[in-house]
């Protein structure tokens, strides 16, 4: 495994170029550009309120409809926030249908939802929203920010020290560290599932000792 | 690079892995599958780290399966809309078809043998003629208080059935080819017919055929053999003897009805009697021995009751009277 294949940031040229493709009917530039904004769009679609799998099911029905009005489509100047006017509109449609959501203003959803909240309000079970929100309230700001960019906006250590301009060991020693925190807290979690679950694992740890005695 | 030392925060750390857990790239995905099939030791390190990646990165779909969830969304609205196929194998739905089928049919066929053999009756009441055109072309002329009936299909085979109580005139219609005409009694005897033209009764007491033309074979119910007619022929079976009664007679005598008239030549008063009870739905008594064998002669029209007795009493120099509803003759 050599050095990271993750596009880090969209180039607006690079999704204008994938645009004219998707325009074209080239199918091979809707499926780059669905990979070049899909976690742009799934988390716009978090920030908005809204669970990962209905923002999910929104994007693809944006896909499919842009693929299907193909050169109908205009030329877009900047195409993410086409796609995330697109996005908010589908998902607003989407929710007066269900006519239980009170519309908010774009900046009142920003404002109002963090990293935190949205990945807190991602899980299901409530021992685990309470383990997170506890495990990032003793991170510090800066290592809340890597994290956020590591794992939410899915960047690459290179391309978070371009972002940042720290320097990639600092990125990487501030994110490692970061990470302890989080998995004292979140793994503590685990230790007492172990706790109540262990017989069931007898086979596994069987398993593992004829394993490392072949 | 030796992955099977990585802890978890490695894991969490590595570019590739991270591709892998949000399926962002094919060949990391791929990679990462393949690594865990092997049974790595620290595959319990290797889980820790997708969970708490899949944690931090607020539980999205795969990049992967939600681009091979739009794939297919947009190859299936490529292809015209899929007839979905019943929920049934087809080899039972073509047992189903063909067992409806066949049943349909066998309703069908059932319905339809039912209807043509269903009876159709031609009935006239006390002092009603009534003549009836069958499906051959022949006619039948139905004297008083009779009742013709044949099966719907009863002209269709190589043989016309009738079945006939009372008493008719038959015209039977000569067929090419050849088709018997029969015509069943339930009492004496049937009659087969060629094309010719008879009296046939079949009365409570009287089981007579007059033969006016052509030909017409006599078979009896009992083991008697049967007896061709020849035209002016009467054959009779007596009521209380049960002996065939062969003779030679003036054919039109026997179907004067049809020209509405009694006509009696040297008839006893017993047949006068039996055939104004037949004609009229009366009852009449002789009172007195011996005059039940007078004989009659006469051609009397047919109006009521009370002239043709008065007539016949006339005729046998007898008296008639009335008592409710029966008639007696007698000498005083």
């Amino acid at each position: 495994m050599v050095s990271s294949p993750i596009q880090a940031t969209n180039s607006p040229e690079k999704l204008q170029v994938l645009w004219a493709g998707v325009r074209r009917q080239h199918y091979q530039s809707l499926t780059e550009l669905y990979q070049q904004m899909y976690t742009d769009l799934l988390n716009f679609g978090l920030f908005f309120g809204h669970d990962s799998v209905a923002a999910k099911d929104a994007v693809n029905q944006i896909f499919l409809e842009i693929w299907e009005r193909g050169n109908s489509l205009p030329a877009v100047d900047n195409v993410r926030s086409y796609l995330i006017t697109y996005l908010r509109r589908k998902l607003l449609r989407e929710f007066e249908h269900g006519n239980r959501f009170v519309e908010l203003t774009d900046s009142e959803i920003m404002s109002q939802r963090s990293y935190e909240e949205v990945i807190v309000q991602a899980q299901q079970e409530e021992r685990i929203k309470k383990r997170l929100q506890a495990a990032l309230a003793e991170l510090t700001p800066r290592q809340k920010e890597l994290i956020e960019m590591r794992f939410f906006r899915n960047l690459s250590n290179e391309a978070i020290s371009q972002e940042t301009g720290m320097h990639i060991n600092t990125v990487y020693n501030t994110t490692s560290s970061a990470l302890k925190t989080l998995r004292q807290q979140l793994g503590q979690e685990d230790y007492y599932n172990l706790l109540t679950v262990w017989p069931l694992l007898f086979p596994l740890l069987f398993q593992a000792d004829s394993l490392t005695y072949s | 690079m030796n992955y099977e030392n990585y802890t978890v925060d490695d894991f969490l750390m590595d570019d590739q892995f991270l591709a892998y857990c949000q399926g962002s790239d094919s060949a990391a995905v791929l990679f990462w599958e393949t690594w865990q099939l092997g049974k790595p030791p620290n595959i319990f390190a290797f889980q820790e780290a997708e969970r708490l990646c899949r944690l931090l990165n607020g539980q999205k779909p795969r990049l992967n399966e939600s681009l091979r969830e739009l794939d297919d969304l947009i190859r299936s609205r490529d292809r015209p809309v899929p007839i979905i196929p019943l929920p049934v194998s087809r080899g039972f739905q073509r047992w189903v078809v063909a067992a409806s089928v066949l049943l349909a049919i066998g309703l069908c066929w059932a319905g339809y043998q039912y209807w043509n053999n269903q009876y159709i009756s031609y009935e006239t009441g006390y002092n009603q003629q009534r003549t009836v055109s069958l499906p051959d072309g022949s006619r039948v002329v139905l004297n008083s208080h009779s009742v013709l009936r044949h099966r719907r299909n009863g002209f269709s085979g190589n043989e016309r059935v009738v079945e006939l109580t009372g008493e008719g005139y038959f015209s039977v219609r000569h067929l090419v080819p050849l088709t018997p005409f029969r015509v069943v009694t339930n009492d004496a005897f049937d009659v087969q017919v060629l094309g010719t033209e008879f009296t046939l009764s079949n009365r409570p007491t009287l089981h007579r055929v007059v033969l006016n033309s052509g030909r017409i074979r006599v078979s009896f119910h009992d083991n008697r053999p049967a007896v061709v007619m020849q035209p002016g022929q009467l054959v009779e079976v007596d009521d209380s003897t049960r002996r065939l009664r062969q003779r030679a007679v003036r054919a039109d005598q026997y179907n004067a009805w049809l020209r509405n008239q009694f006509l009696f030549d040297n008839t006893s008063l017993t047949d006068v009697i039996h055939q104004i009870e037949e004609q009229f739905g009366v009852t009449v008594q002789i009172d007195g021995d011996k005059l039940a064998e007078q004989t009659v002669t006469g051609i009397l029209p047919i109006s009521k009751p009370e002239t043709v007795l008065e007539a016949v009493a006339a005729l046998a120099q007898l008296k008639v009277r009335k008592t409710k509803n029966v008639f007696i003759l007698s000498k005083n």
